[in-house]
């Protein structure tokens, strides 16, 4: 029986998203425009028994996720873009080693300090691609305050079954705004749970994950042990250091990708509205995607054939999705607030079959429905437009 | 090096093993060595040269960085005092 | 004297703390909680020793294996998570006291070591460092002082000292070196000892009188790096290096704490002893206290 309706902040929603995953502890540094979700958590967590904790820095909050997560628990951060940038490295890590982690990072202008209070979607790449070595990654946009809770559920949820982090890009717009909704409760929502490998801890170390079957890693101070390294490792002994086998750091780095990219098709999730019939396309994510809507609403309301396509995923790029848009389509129009992060991926991915028109903006300002709605007028040239919004 | 004063003798051990498979030859046990058990072979590998002159003192077993000596003690070394240092 | 202000802060004199004892085991007890022994320390390189007097001090305290993690960063002394067989964690440079406070705050019940080369715990860690003694947390840091960087081949640290050589202080090092245990006592540590692989009973002792204590413990081991530290400085004979890292070595009661700083002399023992608020344990108390509000409301 879900709560009742009330107001409620973006950033707020994805902290309440966090309680009701199942997450017990926060580490985090204040940073506009995320401050928010540490400061709810700061009291929630005490409430549900869990833990929260102020660090000395952004560097030092993901290392104790990564911490708290070895050490059993559900555990996220939340920072914004210079936040995040400190965060690489052991974003990195936490891949490399395998330590379910979520991460929020709610979008602001950059680069560096740039407009702390205003929104852009200035760190898509740096989602896909901050930390280095070739690593996946799972990324989430969400576009609503509702999202912003089931979202960041979705995020624990793939966190754990894919042993991985996985980051929650929002925005300053997206988070700081307020919508009335009426939040599931957590009985209403699907859970993963952390889970115990099936062998006895003897035979531990020589059991081996499979892109099929992920097993879960005992959490420090269970009858296993447990050894956990950044380093290239051997998996089928124990995770032992194995910088000196070329065959077992292959072995490593494509299974790493495999886990994620095998499962791409249950991973990738993209709303698609209105594209039955459509000749053009909008394809926007985040708090673009809601002026993307009104522009296309009002494309249709004057008879012209134009649908959107929302990732809510951006990582792993929903290829299969583009594909059939490239199939269907003459023009995908792709509004950012930056400068073609996503759309130069669009560009690679449609091939040449499809016009890809790029809009950027990166003075803080959210594009508005009437700048997209010019785009679309421009694909439709001999259409009589009527000028009423 | 600490003087543990007067002492009476220790009894030698049962034997003083060293795993050449470990063994770096460092020289620590040899250098070391109160009673000067060791001699060092062409490799700089510790040799049980004086194994009567040792006195369980256990300098060796406690200060080789690679686990690999183990002085083997005699049958009744529950009666002798703790190893200096 | 430390600079919190705290009226549970009792700086205790460090002959206070009755320190655990030791047993040490023989060889191949120490063995059985090596996963493997063959180290790639190099030859005289006593980080060896001061992992045997970890095991010994974790053995003696009866600690149980299950309940134990060591928690490393990167250099030589990390590699010690390769080799014990208790849980480890390995963590990115500099980053594993925070990886630490996060391990503890998850599950208080764990005895947490934090295993640290000198670069790792006051070079790029430094912060860490600094805020993990300020929140008094009970994990025992653990720190192998060889004045180098040793992983990467011999260049300088915080640790080393003016006029030393090493690979970036070609022509002799400009700076001076931290004193790593005052670090860690001003920022609030409340157990601070250092101990010297030669002495190694006693060293065992004062790591586990580390773990023992109810708070931020922070242990300094002078070890010796005769590969780059010795041969760039004119002493790489592995028995020399350690012997000097002794001979330098004097009681805490001796030492004169009031005199100039010098290179080649520091005080070995428990420096620092103090009892204050340890920071799980005041957290719980929050717990405790919201939850019973909330269930006085319900």
């Amino acid at each position: 029986m879900p709560q009742p309706r009330r107001l409620v902040q973006g950033n707020e929603a994805v902290a309440e998203g966090a309680i009701a995953a199942g997450a017990r502890f926060f580490a985090g540094y204040p940073i506009t425009p995320s401050t928010e979700i540490a400061e709810v958590l700061s009291r929630r967590m005490p409430q549900v028994g869990g833990h929260f904790i102020q660090m000395e820095d952004e560097i030092a909050s993901i290392a104790a996720v990564i911490g708290a997560s070895l050490a059993g628990a559900k555990s996220l951060t939340a920072t914004s873009g210079p936040g995040f940038s400190l965060m690489q490295e052991s974003i990195g890590y936490a891949a490399m080693a395998q330590v379910p982690c979520v991460i929020i990072d709610v979008m602001r202008g950059g680069p560096s300090t740039g407009l702390p209070t205003e929104p852009s979607q200035g760190d898509v790449m740096q989602a896909r691609w901050g930390t280095h070595g070739e690593h996946s990654i799972i990324a989430f946009v969400p576009s609503s305050v509702m999202e912003c809770f089931t979202l960041t559920v979705e995020a624990f949820n793939l966190a754990e079954a894919y042993r991985t982090p996985v980051i929650v890009l929002s925005d300053a717009t997206v988070g700081h705004m307020r919508e009335a909704v009426a939040l599931p409760t957590p009985d209403e929502l699907r859970i993963a749970p952390r889970g115990e490998p099936d062998v006895p801890p003897e035979e531990y170390d020589e059991v081996m994950s499979t892109v099929d079957n992920i097993l879960p890693r005992p959490a420090l101070g269970s009858r296993y042990a447990v050894h956990v390294t950044g380093l290239v490792y051997d998996r089928a002994r124990g995770g032992a250091p194995a910088t000196g086998t070329p065959a077992v750091a292959e072995g490593l780095g494509r299974y790493l990708r495999e886990k994620i990219y095998h499962h791409r098709d249950a991973i990738c999730r993209v709303e698609e509205i209105g594209m039955e019939d459509a000749e053009v396309a909008i394809l926007a994510y985040g708090s673009v995607a809601r002026s993307a809507r009104a522009a296309m609403r009002w494309a249709r309301r004057q008879g012209v054939k134009v649908g959107l396509v929302r990732p809510i995923t951006l990582w792993p790029f929903p290829t299969v999705a583009v594909d059939h848009l490239a199939e269907q389509v003459r023009t995908i129009i792709v509004p950012e607030m930056n400068l073609k992060q996503f759309s130069w991926e669009v560009q690679a991915a449609v091939r040449g079959r499809a016009k890809v028109v790029d809009h950027g903006r990166v003075d803080g300002k959210l594009i508005r429905p009437e700048e997209i709605q010019a785009l679309i007028k421009r694909e439709f040239y001999y259409h009589r437009w009527e000028e009423t919004a | 090096m600490t003087d543990a004063g007067t002492t009476t003798k220790r009894r030698a051990p049962e034997a003083i093993l060293v795993d050449l498979e470990l063994c770096k030859a460092c020289g620590i046990c040899v250098e070391f060595c109160p009673q000067d058990v060791f001699d060092r072979d062409p490799l700089g590998e510790p040799v049980v040269a004086r194994l009567d002159d040792c006195t369980t003192c256990l300098f060796c077993e406690r200060h080789c960085p690679d686990f690999a000596i183990e002085v083997r003690r005699a049958a009744s070394a529950a009666d002798q005092p703790e190893g200096e240092g | 004297m430390s600079a919190l202000v705290d009226e549970e802060l009792v700086e205790r004199p460090p002959q206070d703390v009755s320190l655990p004892r030791i047993e040490p085991h023989a060889t191949p007890e120490v063995l059985s909680h090596l996963r493997s022994p063959k180290t790639l320390w190099c030859p005289g390189c006593s980080n060896g020793i001061v992992t045997r007097a970890l095991i010994d001090a974790v053995l003696s305290l009866e600690l149980e294996p299950e309940r134990t993690c060591v928690i490393a960063g990167i250099g030589c002394a990390g590699r010690i998570t390769t080799y014990l067989k208790w849980s480890t964690v390995h963590t990115a440079h500099g980053r594993a006291l925070a990886v630490a406070t996060g391990v503890k705050a998850a599950d208080p019940g764990l005895n947490v070591i934090v295993v640290m080369g000198d670069g790792d715990c006051v070079a790029i860690g430094g912060n860490h460092l600094i805020h993990a003694a300020r929140r008094n947390i009970d994990v025992t840091a653990l720190v192998f002082n060889n004045s180098i960087y040793g992983m990467t081949g011999g260049q300088m640290s915080p640790t080393t000292f003016e006029g030393d050589r090493s690979t970036t202080s070609v022509y002799g090092n400009v700076e001076q070196a931290f004193d790593i245990c005052e670090l860690a006592h001003a920022a609030g540590a409340t157990y601070v000892a250092r101990g010297t692989p030669y002495g190694y009973t006693r060293l065992a002792q004062l790591i586990a009188g580390g773990i023992a204590h109810k708070g931020f413990a922070f242990v300094e081991a002078m070890v010796s790096c005769p590969t780059y530290y010795g041969r760039q400085n004119g002493i790489p004979d592995p028995s020399a290096m350690m012997k000097r890292q002794y001979d330098r070595s004097v009681p805490v009661d001796k030492f004169d704490r009031d005199g100039p700083r010098l290179h080649d002399r520091y005080p070995v023992g428990v420096l620092h002893h103090a009892e204050r608020s340890e920071y799980t344990a005041a957290y719980a108390e929050i717990v405790a206290r919201v939850q019973g509000e909330a269930g006085d409301r319900a």
